[in-house]
């Protein structure tokens, strides 16, 4: 008996795991379609997902809850395509920096859609302005361990100040990168990561090298 | 030395009565650049001499000029009144445009002084504004659309001003030292402080606004292009690396400054702010002129 309940509740965990992703599948393509955020209704989001209109609240308690779900992924994407940045050391390169940034921001370019949509729901809605402040702290908290341990070791400007200088860097790229024209291809691509690659070394690694 | 005023607050008023038949005490305030109790007594004095009539309409009172009377110019003669205030239009028709000036300048600061009570620009009303401005709702309405209209005038002379902070540095040569570009860092946070509701509404309403978008993402390109135009120029001086793409380095730099400001620098108080501004300046100057020339 203990074994079927079991499998009863993992077969509607599994019902329900599926309606979600079929939510946020939906929700990916009327965003990509050019449809925004803050327009669309939940009829619409049903329709695109092809359940009922009222099967929506069982999936989701409204739509930020939605879009919460939709920003999970991404944020562990780019906390991992981060990871190249953070372990570089003083032995790396430029070359190995520009590696490292272009993993970043490719990362990125397949969910333009949903942080713009993040980006732009965090003007009014304070739960998802969170979870957009916990992605950057997070970040923010990485380069900074970054910073004071070249510092320790010698391959970073030993002048500046670990955590304002974090938490400036992991902002700017975060507009930087959402505000790539999400079509960027070849050289225009190689142009923006070439300039955000000099950007970083100059301000990090530049100093503490030639000096 | 400034210039000598052309026209007394007698002569201000009673422009804007003829401009604008009907109008207001609140209106005349706002074109003698003083408050309601004082525009009072000038109106009175106008209306002494006959240049002026007062109506009240709908318990408001209104003010129009009597165009046909003699208005002494000097001590030695007189000219017809609608005579003198046509050719005083016919010289330009800046006074809309200064008026416009004017009516902006009070908004700004009502908007301003709100934001200050607790109020943010989301949520004020054309209402509370005006009555903050002390503006009648058809002044408001002759000069701005609506609050979104209202929001891209505002912000367009409040990211000139920012621009402008830090004009000395970025239009000029390189910085003789690290202190003269914190300084000029300095000024350019003092002045976000200052219009930070303008700037913060400007940024959150783009989000949800077309019209807003189209006007935050054109300024943050006139900005951008400053930047790019300070790099270009450093590069040919021998002040900046050669190694920048100033184009898309300007980029990079304007929108790490935008997020910056909004997301760091003004959430920040005392010493944490003073960190971000040093931060800030490291930043600055690593990207741009350390190691070059």
């Amino acid at each position: 008996m203990a074994t079927r309940a079991r499998r009863g509740k993992r077969t509607r965990e599994q019902r329900l795991d599926e309606g979600r992703a079929r939510l946020l599948a939906a929700a990916e393509r009327l965003l990509s379609s050019g449809e925004s955020f803050s327009a669309l209704s939940i009829g619409r989001l049903a329709a695109e997902a092809g359940i009922p209109r009222t099967r929506f609240y069982v999936y989701f308690e409204d739509k930020n809850e939605l879009l919460r779900a939709s920003f999970e992924r991404p944020s562990v994407d780019v906390q991992q395509a981060s990871t190249a940045w953070w372990r570089l050391d003083g032995r790396s390169s430029k070359d190995d920096l520009r590696l490292a940034l272009r993993g970043l921001v490719e990362t990125y370019r397949p969910h333009h859609v949903i942080v713009s949509a993040v980006l732009d729901a965090a003007t009014t809605d304070a739960t998802i302005r969170q979870a957009l402040n916990a992605m950057m702290a997070g970040n923010t908290a990485n380069l900074r361990e970054h910073i004071e341990r070249g510092q320790r070791e010698g391959w970073v400007d030993p002048r500046l100040l670990p955590a304002e200088t974090a938490a400036w860097l992991s902002w700017g790229s975060e507009r930087g990168v959402f505000q790539l024209p999400p079509d960027a291809t070849g050289t225009e691509l190689d142009r923006i990561v070439d300039a955000y690659t000099e950007f970083v070394w100059r301000i990090l690694y530049a100093p503490a090298r030639d000096g | 030395v400034s210039a000598p005023p052309l026209l007394t607050s007698h002569g201000l008023a009673l422009l804007c009565i003829a401009r604008e038949p009907g109008v207001g005490i609140a209106e005349v305030a706002v074109a003698v650049e003083d408050t309601e109790p004082a525009a009072e007594p000038i109106v009175d004095d106008l209306i002494a001499a006959g240049y002026v009539r007062r109506s009240v309409e709908g318990g408001a009172e209104t003010f129009t000029v009597s165009a046909d009377l003699r208005a002494s110019v000097s001590a030695g003669g007189d000219v017809a009144l609608g005579a003198l205030l046509s050719s005083v239009f016919a010289a330009g028709d800046s006074v809309h445009a200064t008026r416009r000036h004017q009516v902006m300048a009070r908004l700004l600061l009502a908007v301003e002084e709100l934001f200050d009570e607790g109020e943010t620009f989301g949520e004020l009303t054309v209402e509370r504004l005006i009555s903050e401005a002390g503006l009648s709702r058809s002044t408001f309405y002759s000069y701005v659309g609506d609050k979104s209209e209202l929001l891209q005038a505002l912000a367009a002379d409040v990211i000139e001003e920012l621009l402008d902070s830090a004009a000395d540095w970025w239009e000029r040569d390189a910085p003789a030292s690290k202190a003269e570009l914190s300084d000029a860092l300095r000024r350019m946070i003092s002045t976000y402080m200052r219009h930070r509701v303008i700037i913060g509404a400007l940024g959150d309403m783009a989000a949800s606004d077309a019209g807003v978008r189209q006007q935050f993402l054109a300024l943050m390109g006139r900005s951008a292009a400053r930047i790019a135009r300070h790099i270009a120029n450093g590069q040919k001086a021998g002040f900046v690396s050669r190694e920048l793409d100033p184009v898309a380095t300007a980029t990079w730099l304007n929108w790490t400054t935008e997020r910056g400001l909004s997301m760091l620098v003004a959430p920040a108080a005392g010493p944490e702010r003073e960190r971000m501004h040093t931060a800030m300046t490291d930043m600055y100057w690593n990207l741009l002129y350390e190691g070059a020339g």
